[in-house]
């Protein structure tokens, strides 16, 4: 197993520089550069000029591309181009922990409502407590992020005064160890209506995920044997079909988490929480190289790990998954 | 294996549980400054307003955006300052200027009691530095130093040795800037402009804090590094979050000026979604907001009775013509195609929000627009600005095209090209079915394209093939001047040229020689003589050349909370802003 496991961190290294060149490619290849225009005006070629050359874009792509690469290697991403003064390090450093939180507490919400809301379905097959989870998971997935968020916000923040309407309840200046968040009321309470909005969808993606699992574990041979034996219900749902269905739950979680801890551009905008979901987006459209380049390593380096975990959780929950 | 991976999940899921939970140690960066902070914007008349977004910069050499020229504003005195009302040159580091007869040489004379201040342990200290003709002259240097990378040094071309220090070709010590003592500074120009004290108002010639920004490099613009001489210094900087600007109580306008008003503390917030900002507003979070178009119709109906304020907005949005591209490259098409835009209606019926259908690409805020002047484009103006009116124009229009052998526009095919956005697309879908109205034979299409890839596709380098016939921008002030407009954006040679205006055009090529010339000339003309020549530049351009469509002037939709007595204008001018904080107190 650690043998697997070093071996899978080794791969990723090429992986890694294959993400980096062919971004590097891409990013270069669409037309438009970082410094064409200010606002709606045309720069001034000698103006152009002059930015191109602060920021080495005046030398040759393979050039840049070393020079780039020798930056990352030291852990220097680069600045931004359209954030004068702030580098990429900063950027990733201040805005991931505020998504990973948003992230990370969606996630668990989703977990705590979409699992058991699925297994009870499964369990109740074709009962009104199967079509009722069933229709209401649903509807969470058809709701989209752009009509609960604005909603929310209207009803139980205009209207009812309960929530905050907007922003993070901590800012990156107020956390432990640059990560963990102060656990105040005030950081509930401006939670609570971004993670609802994130949580909706994910839980009733899991609801109809871990539904559809259980569904098929339960009537896997396994199972009947167990029953034949004398086991009870509860023990045979419990200790032999559940954990074998959780498979492919966790198969969506591992890139879902890396996914999801990057931050969601639409609601961390609806909100206006400083997240890094908008540098994903922004950072094209600006052609903000080192900003492109950085955010996409960072989620790959995410995905790699959070890939690696899923395989490993496997082997924990199908004894049969053994890795050289 | 698995016990020992159970255990291992679950020691490390507690630890997490654990680390999160635990009672604070000092929080890092929480310092006791921040501490001090607090108290103080508790008793203090704290303004909370929306900056849209993260400032891309506060270094007064590197500031593009409105957001971020706000803040600087607030931070570094002008040697000039533009009117609120009239947007003429006022005193305001400078007491007085005066140029040479030959409108060369200009000497400004500086006040001498402006220190330099920072925001230190929660509060707003005095470096010790007075602000002198020094701090002008290197702040001026630096952003005309190539190695600045300033986007706006282009701005000061005006004075001699800017451009060859900024293009590499002279050395940044041979700009005519110089101190002649601490509050005396001569600036010579590459040639006379009247409208230079309008210039000197800009945010990229400010007093700069030499020694700051050489000890800290990019980070001098950071709180605790950045020193400031304006109304406001700045306290904090939660990047993408927060911003906050604390009152320096050493700036003489508090005394001195009557427009002075009584703010403390402004608390700005980066939210870039406007119903968001709006949601804030309406729990009272945010003292004044631009009002979002899904508000529009609500504050229209005077549902926010006295709190909407509509106001004009230096901005002209326009369509521009590629005149070398065959199907717009007849002057006959491009002025019918001009015509058939009501802009009456698109400005009333579909984009609702105040603006101004607009007959001249200079934005009538500026010195030298002849805006609604009925004798340029009468055919653009309603009736009741005294034009032609629609129909009228729609006449004229008919004629023009079948003259130029597309009767009611068969066998005319134009491409309109937009950058995708929602209202750009709505205004193009209008102007479509406006040109079908109209001249029945005609086809349209629409083009839109990333905002990148589009700015690439019109710069007057890209292939003609590339480009559509019809291209949509809009252009708003960095000063109010006539130059800033007609001259700059589209003289054949010194603008940026997108509609490839010929001198060699059959038919308009004399008149591109006239504009030309009218603009170039008008630079260094009397101010009474600008206005005609201005005038006279916008005839040629926008109803001889027609090289442009002008469609309209923007418009300020804003909603501000009763206790807060506002500035409506170009600039935020926010050291004028007053709030009734019990007003505020009480409704919150």
């Amino acid at each position: 197993m650690f043998i697997y496991i070093i071996r899978r961190l080794l791969w990723a290294i090429p992986v890694l520089f294959l993400v980096i060149l062919v971004t590097f490619v891409m990013a270069r290849a669409v037309p438009g550069g970082p410094f064409d225009r200010a606002g709606d005006k045309s720069l001034p070629e000698s103006v152009r000029k002059n930015l191109e050359a602060k920021y080495d874009l005046d030398k040759p792509l393979p050039v840049q591309f070393g020079l780039y690469l020798t930056g990352v290697l030291k852990g220097d991403l680069g600045p931004s181009y359209a954030y004068r003064g702030r580098n990429v390090n900063d950027i990733i450093s201040q805005t991931f922990p505020i998504s990973a939180q948003l992230g990370i507490l969606s996630l668990i919400l989703g977990l705590l409502i979409g699992m058991p809301t699925g297994i009870i379905a499964a369990l109740r097959q074709n009962t009104w407590v199967d079509y009722t989870s069933s229709f209401v998971a649903l509807l969470g997935l058809s709701l989209n992020n752009i009509v609960l968020g604005p909603f929310l916000i209207y009803f139980f923040s205009v209207q009812m005064g309960w929530f905050p309407a907007a922003r993070w309840g901590v800012n990156y200046k107020e956390l432990y160890f640059g990560f963990f968040p102060p656990m105040t009321s005030d950081f509930w309470m401006h939670a609570a209506l971004p993670v609802i909005t994130i949580g909706t969808a994910i839980s009733a993606a899991f609801a109809r995920l871990s539904r559809a699992s259980l569904l098929q574990t339960i009537r896997e041979d396994y199972i009947r044997t167990a029953k034949a034996k004398g086991l009870s219900q509860n023990v045979t749902i419990i200790r032999h079909a559940l954990k074998n269905s959780m498979i492919p739950v966790v198969t969506i979680l591992g890139p879902l988490f890396a996914g999801i801890v990057t931050g969601s551009f639409v609601v961390e905008r609806i909100f206006g929480i400083a997240g890094m979901g908008e540098f994903f987006v922004t950072s094209i459209t600006n052609r903000d190289y080192p900003v492109i380049l950085g955010t996409t390593l960072f989620y790959a380096v995410l995905l790699v790990f959070a890939n690696l975990f899923v395989d490993i959780m496997y082997a924990w929950l199908d004894p049969r998954i053994r890795y050289e | 294996m698995n016990k020992k991976m159970n255990v291992l999940l679950t020691l490390m899921f507690v630890a997490t549980l654990v680390l999160a939970a635990c009672p604070a140690p000092v929080a890092p960066g929480a310092d006791s400054g921040s501490g001090d902070g607090e108290m103080m914007a508790m008793e203090a008349v704290t303004l909370n307003i929306n900056a849209g977004t993260e400032p891309p910069s506060l270094d007064p050499s590197l500031g593009t955006d409105t957001t971020s020229i706000g803040i600087i504003n607030e931070m570094f005195l002008g040697l000039t300052e533009l009117d609120p009302e009239t947007q003429e040159a006022t005193p305001e580091l400078a007491t007085e200027w005066s140029a040479s007869e030959d409108g060369l040489t200009w000497t400004f004379n500086l006040r001498d009691d402006v220190p330099w201040v920072m925001f230190q342990d929660g509060e707003v200290v005095e470096t010790g530095e007075m602000v002198t003709a020094g701090d002008v002259e290197y702040g001026l240097k630096r952003t005309c130093n190539a190695e600045t990378a300033s986007d706006y040094a282009y701005v000061l071309y005006i004075v001699a040795g800017c451009e060859a220090a900024n293009t590499g070709e002279g050395s940044v010590d041979d700009i005519a800037v110089s101190a002649i003592d601490d509050t005396t500074l001569e600036i010579t120009l590459a040639y006379p402009a009247s409208y230079f004290p309008q210039i000197a108002s800009m945010w990229i010639m400010r007093p700069m804090p030499q020694a700051a920004i050489e000890e800290h490099g990019d980070l001098w613009t950071e709180p605790g590094n950045i020193p400031t001489n304006g109304a406001y210094t700045l306290a904090e900087w939660i990047h993408g979050d927060t911003l906050r600007q604390v009152k320096n109580p050493f700036w003489y306008g508090w005394e001195e000026m009557d427009a002075a008003g009584n703010i403390d503390v402004i608390d700005w917030v980066m939210i870039e979604e406007a119903s968001t900002a709006f949601a804030l507003y309406e729990n009272n979070e945010l003292d004044t907001v631009a009002v979002p178009l899904e508000q529009m119709d609500r504050a229209l109906a005077g549902e926010f009775g006295d709190e909407y304020i509509n106001s004009p907005q230096n901005c002209t949005y326009y369509y521009g013509f590629v005149t070398e591209k065959e199907a717009v490259s007849d002057v006959r098409v491009r002025k019918a195609l001009s015509i058939a835009i009501d802009r009456k209606t698109l400005v009333d019926d579909i984009l609702k929000g105040g603006q101004t259908p607009a007959n001249t690409f200079t934005n009538p805020l500026n010195y030298g627009s002849p805006a609604e002047d009925t004798e340029i484009a009468p055919w653009a103006l309603s009736e009741e600005q005294g034009g032609l009116g629609y129909e009228a124009a729609l006449e004229m229009g008919l004629g023009l095209l079948e003259e130029a052998g597309y009767p009611n526009g068969e066998g005319l095919e134009i491409t309109i090209g937009h950058n995708t956005s929602e209202s750009h697309a709505k205004i193009a879908q209008a102007v479509q079915a406006m040109y079908a109205a109209a001249y029945p034979e005609i086809s349209v299409n629409i083009d839109s394209q990333e905002w990148g890839v589009y700015l690439e596709t019109l710069d007057a380098a890209s292939p003609l093939e590339s480009k559509p016939d019809i291209y949509r921008l809009g252009w708003c002030q960095d000063y109010p001047h006539a130059n800033n407009w007609i001259h700059e954006v589209f003289h054949p040679e010194q603008g940026g040229n997108e509609p490839l205006l010929s001198y060699d055009d059959e038919q308009t090529g004399e008149f591109v020689q006239a504009f030309a010339e009218t603009t170039v000339a008008a630079q260094t003309a009397s101010s009474e003589e600008q206005l005609e020549l201005y005038k006279e530049a916008e005839r040629l351009f926008v109803d001889e050349i027609v090289g442009i469509a002008p469609i309209y002037y923007y418009a300020r939709n804003q909603v501000t909370k009763p206790w807060l007595d506002r500035v409506y204008s170009e600039d935020l001018y926010l050291h004028r802003w007053s709030i009734d904080a019990d007003a505020k107190a009480a409704a919150q």
